[in-house]
């Protein structure tokens, strides 16, 4: 309808599909295969997992820290049964029914997710899925019989595409721009559905959403399971990129990095998350090289610490930023500098509404 | 006004640095060895991978940073000893850094990981730091993955035997953590344990545990003649305390991590129970063994004083042995690693030779260590509790002497598998 | 005979130690046009809470047209037919005029759980125009509500509660806060509403209610203690005494 956004996001998408065969000019051939697929393709996996949290965030108001174990669910679902993995657990499919039953698990817990931490909010509702998440990763880790325990269950190696394999950089790069691309203009989609609206509506206002005749928790927990795909998305990526997965992909660092990537990429628009884990990836992977190995974390915790300094709404909101100051404007009440609306200013009064 | 002068100064150093440096490499002939270092220096095992690199550097001093007329490249990266990580930063190395080898990682899932990573590439070789997990070279090994150092299950050798045929017990207690690492070292312990006809009693408890008492009990009221302690960390240290509180007077024989100087050295009143301790492992503090003795003072004078240990540690003596590996295979190329390292890799597969403690080294057709383990003994010393190497299996392979075929058939090591199986 | 549209029996709502409704006993029958007037805290936007559900009654029973609705959740009241405005605007400041309106809409038609975007001639969007129209907003409808003048929002907030053509209207001050040139605009808006429509009204701008009302119900302490058609009801001494001696 009015997405400014749309005409942007395709030629992003244009020049990121290109990007395998720019890149070879700019740069050495191998430095050019490590920027598509460790950079980028890492960047691209672990910004589906944190749009689903900025999907969340952006739409229905809810910051919720259970997404990275969302993720882990599809991904462990996915060694569970995919033939092939090491340990052996179930491993009787192949990746053709694997993967659909790994994106069924995951929506199912994002619903789950959704139904328990149903009647919270804000910082109660970001403690509770916090607490849901270690509370997985903690039984994960201690279970081997299903889970293989610390060591988790590698040999994910990933199917065959048309032919071309998986484990080719260049094909997993187009597979996992192409689900981000899929993922992220469905989200823009959706949100002009009923059912966007309606959770945006929920997220500005639940109880006139309730007068108007919806049942808020039903959206609520349907708008959970929809981060929840999302989120297995990326988990069934991020499990065939690693190989494999182990505990400590889902456990409170990882979790830590999705929050870290969607705040430092704006809780505006889920573009944010992919730009957040772009910053995010770069930074961890040269931080080492640009500053002492033995404490280059301190380097990484500095610059996320300047970005939400400079703009408390994310790198996306420095574009926004930039803009007004160069055509010196009055800020509109744009969307797309937005931070997590919360509920309109109260003008209630006591005498209005009884305690 | 001095200021403006100190900074022009300091700018004119430094860029007179960076062309010396810039220019050097001109001058040397053939291009350097890129070799990339893989350990984790955050997380839990922080501790353990600075010891790491403090020998790797140390041993690459020693020899000028040259092998074969080449320069070697050091370029060090660190993981949180979280497989994901591992891998990240090993693509890294790889990709970005175009290093040729990568000597790491320090823990079992990293390796594991690394393993499966090493098995996509071509033309690049990976070689253990001190992962430890069997299935890493046992069960789907990868061309490029070779392991200097011993596994836990492998650490355990001649235990079992030196309880039976030695101490004469023929019935133990096991306690163990129940996860991946006590299972194989019980393993390890059971198959030479319950092959010579003894009998085990396991009590497993989950990583984490605090409070052993109700387990304790049971031991003490059971027939068993000595009890085995397989846990880690402040498990172990909890275990062996509450079972000084209880009075416990049956002999100890600890897991390979049990015996370790942050057990040791911490007060109360397990260093009572913990005297006289028999363990196995692939070193210990004394070792009677020319070779180690050497070790061990190189290292004392190069980081004593620059936060170093009394005495390397299990992580350090993995990661030396595994660079020696690679250096001796480098020496035998002459620093050749054309061809796909084909020649490099030749090398390495049939390289013998000694470990930092004195114990032999060959791989096997897996590119698993063959070596030697230590009985270990803790002995007061000077006032100060020390692991005392009494005996030495030689040549232990990774299937302690069973026939391949038969080990794999035994399935891998769990809670359910314990290994104990009569012959 | 015919069923009241509501029936309050011995409606009370207590907030801890606070009494706001205490046993009200009221009917308005289809058709009517009701006004709520009291002092502030007197119990009116507490009644309405308990009639559209927002805070169940904590004791007494509610009727919508004969069928007990004293245990219903907002959303199903709002199903079987109440719409209701709120005294301070709750609209949704990150949507559309359009959007609030399509959702208002939606709400009580098939469809309003759905994961596609409304089609051209989608039907909820047609009558979200039309409500629009109505409201004298058309000329807003891709605005963000977060833009709008508060005469807009309160044009809108009538248009929302109106969308699922409810039987029973509930306006909680649609005037408050209006400047004076907003207020004729606002009493056309609640004349030409259709007859058949109940419409329960609280305001305080007594121009308002009584010339938009047939029947006046007037609070105090969360007792109704007068109840008068519209045109009687300034002279009725209770009233002066304590509504319009104390002012607003």
């Amino acid at each position: 309808m009015r997405s400014r956004a749309a005409p942007w996001s395709l030629l992003g998408l244009a020049v990121l599909l290109a990007l395998p065969w720019l890149l070879p000019q700019l740069l050495p051939q191998g430095q050019a295969q490590f920027w598509t697929a460790s950079i980028l393709g890492r960047a691209i996996v672990f910004g589906i997992i944190a749009m689903s949290l900025t999907f969340l965030a952006t739409y229905g108001g809810f910051v919720s820290l259970a997404q990275m174990m969302i993720a882990g669910i599809a991904g462990y679902t996915l060694a569970i049964f995919v033939e092939g993995a090491v340990p052996r657990v179930v491993g009787l499919l192949g990746y053709g029914a694997a993967i659909p039953l790994a994106l069924l698990a995951a929506t199912a817990m994002g619903i789950l997710m959704g139904a328990i931490s149903l009647r919270s909010r804000d910082i109660y509702l970001l403690m509770i899925t916090l607490a849901l998440g270690m509370g997985v990763f903690r039984f994960i880790e201690t279970n081997i019989a299903w889970f293989n325990g610390y060591e988790g269950i590698r040999n994910v190696v990933g199917p065959s595409l048309f032919g071309l394999d998986f484990r080719n950089a260049l094909v997993f790069y187009h597979a996992a721009l192409g689900t981000a691309a899929l993922l992220y203009f469905g989200i823009l989609y959706l949100v002009k559905t009923p059912f966007g609206l309606v959770l945006q509506g929920i997220r500005d206002n639940p109880r006139r959403v309730a007068a108007l005749g919806y049942a808020v928790g039903l959206h609520r927990i349907a708008a959970f399971g929809v981060a929840g795909f999302i989120a297995g998305c990326g988990g069934v990526l991020s499990t065939i990129y690693n190989i494999g997965i182990s505990p400590g992909s889902i456990g409170l660092g990882a979790t830590v990095n999705i929050l870290i990537m969607s705040v430092i990429g704006g809780l505006g628009h889920p573009i944010g998350a992919f730009i957040g884990s772009l910053i995010f990836t770069v930074l961890d992977t040269f931080a080492a090289t640009i500053y002492d190995r033995d404490r280059f974390n301190t380097l990484i915790g500095l610059a996320f610490l300047a970005i939400v300094l400079v703009s408390p709404d994310g790198a996306i909101g420095v574009g926004a930023r930039l803009r007004r100051l160069l055509t010196a404007q009055p800020r509109p009440a744009s969307r797309v500098c937005g931070e997590v609306r919360s509920r309109p200013p109260s003008t209630r009064t006591a005498k209005e509404e009884p305690p | 006004m001095t200021i403006r002068m100190t900074r022009r100064a300091a700018l004119l150093g430094g860029a007179g640095l960076a062309a010396g440096t810039l220019a050097a490499p001109a001058v040397a002939q053939p291009s350097p060895i890129r070799l990339g270092g893989l350990t984790t220096l955050e997380g839990p095992f922080a501790t353990g991978g600075q010891d790491a690199y403090r020998c790797v550097q140390m041993e690459l001093e020693r020899i000028n940073h040259t092998i074969g007329g080449r320069r070697i490249e050091f370029i060090r990266e660190s993981s949180n000893a979280q497989a994901d990580v591992a891998l990240a930063r090993a693509r890294k190395l790889i990709e970005q850094d175009n290093v040729d080898i990568i000597l790491g990682p320090l823990s079992g899932a990293e390796g594991i990981a690394l393993r499966d990573y090493s098995r996509t590439l071509t033309g690049k070789t990976i070689v253990n730091g001190s992962s430890g997990a069997s299935d890493t070279t046992l069960r789907n090994p990868s061309p490029n993955f070779f392991r200097f150092s011993t596994d836990g299950t492998q650490w355990m050798a001649g235990l079992g035997r030196h309880v039976f045929q030695q101490m004469g017990i023929r019935e133990v207690a096991v306690t163990a953590g129940d996860y991946a690492f006590p299972y194989a070292q019980v393993f390890g312990f059971n198959l030479e344990f319950c092959r010579l006809g003894g009998r085990v009693q396991h009590y497993w408890a989950p990583l984490g545990t605090t409070d052993f008492t109700s387990q304790i009990a049971q031991i003490n009221r059971s027939n068993a003649g000595a009890v085995v302690v397989v846990h880690g960390g402040t498990d172990g240290l909890a275990f062996m305390t509450q079972y000084a509180q209880a009075g416990g007077s049956k002999p100890l024989i600890g897991g390979s991590i049990m015996a370790d100087q942050t057990m040791l050295s911490a007060r109360g009143p397990h260093r009572r129970v913990m005297n006289g301790m028999i363990s196995g492992g692939p070193i210990a503090d004394v070792i009677d063994d020319p070779t180690w003795r050497e070790f061990v003072e190189r290292y004392r004078r190069r980081w004593l004083n620059e936060g170093g240990f009394q005495s390397p540690s299990i992580h350090a003596v993995n990661y030396a042995t595994n660079l020696h590996g690679i250096l001796h295979a480098l020496g035998a190329v002459n620093g050749d690693l054309s061809n796909n390292q084909a020649a490099f890799q030749r090398a390495l597969a049939a390289a013998e030779i000694t470990a930092p403690t004195g114990a032999a080294v060959k791989l096997d057709h897996n590119r698993q260590a063959i070596s030697d383990i230590f009985l270990n003994k803790i002995e007061e010393r000077q006032g100060t509790a020390q692991v005392v190497a009494f005996g030495r299996t030689q040549g232990v392979n990774q299937t302690l002497g069973m026939p391949e075929a038969q080990f794999l058939q035994l399935g891998a090591p769990s809670r359910d598998n314990a290994g104990c199986v009569a012959a | 005979m015919t069923e009241p549209a509501i029936r309050l029996q011995a409606v009370s709502r207590r907030f801890g130690a606070l009494q706001a409704v205490r046993d009200v006993t009221l009917d308005v029958m289809p058709g009517e046009r009701r006004a709520v007037l009291g002092p502030n805290g007197a119990g009116k936007t507490t009644l309405f809470n308990t009639i559209c559900g927002d805070y169940p009654p904590t004791g007494g029973s509610i009727a919508l047209f004969g069928t007990d609705i004293t245990g219903l959740r907002p959303h199903q009241r709002t199903r079987l037919g109440i719409g209701r405005t709120y005294q301070t605007s709750l609209l949704f400041n990150g949507l559309t005029v359009l959007e609030n309106l399509f959702i208002a809409v939606r709400g009580l038609r098939p469809g309003r759980f759905s994961f596609l975007r409304p089609g051209r001639g989608d039907e909820g969007v047609a009558r979200a125009r039309e409500l629009a129209d109505r409201m004298r907003l058309s000329h807003l409808l891709a605005a963000e509500v977060l833009n709008l003048s508060h005469g807009q929002r309160r044009q809108l907030e009538v248009g929302m509660a109106l969308a699922g053509d409810p039987r029973v209207l509930m306006l909680d001050e649609p005037a408050a806060g209006l400047s004076p040139g907003d207020r004729p605009e606002l009493l056309r808006l609640l004349r030409e509403l259709p007859r058949s429509l109940t419409l329960i009204l609280i305001e305080h701008d007594m121009d308002i209610a009584l010339s938009a009302t047939d029947v006046v119900s007037v609070m105090k302490d969360g007792v109704v203690v007068v109840e008068a058609p519209a045109d009687r009801i300034e002279d009725h001494p209770v009233v002066q005494s304590i509504y319009l001696g104390s002012g607003h």
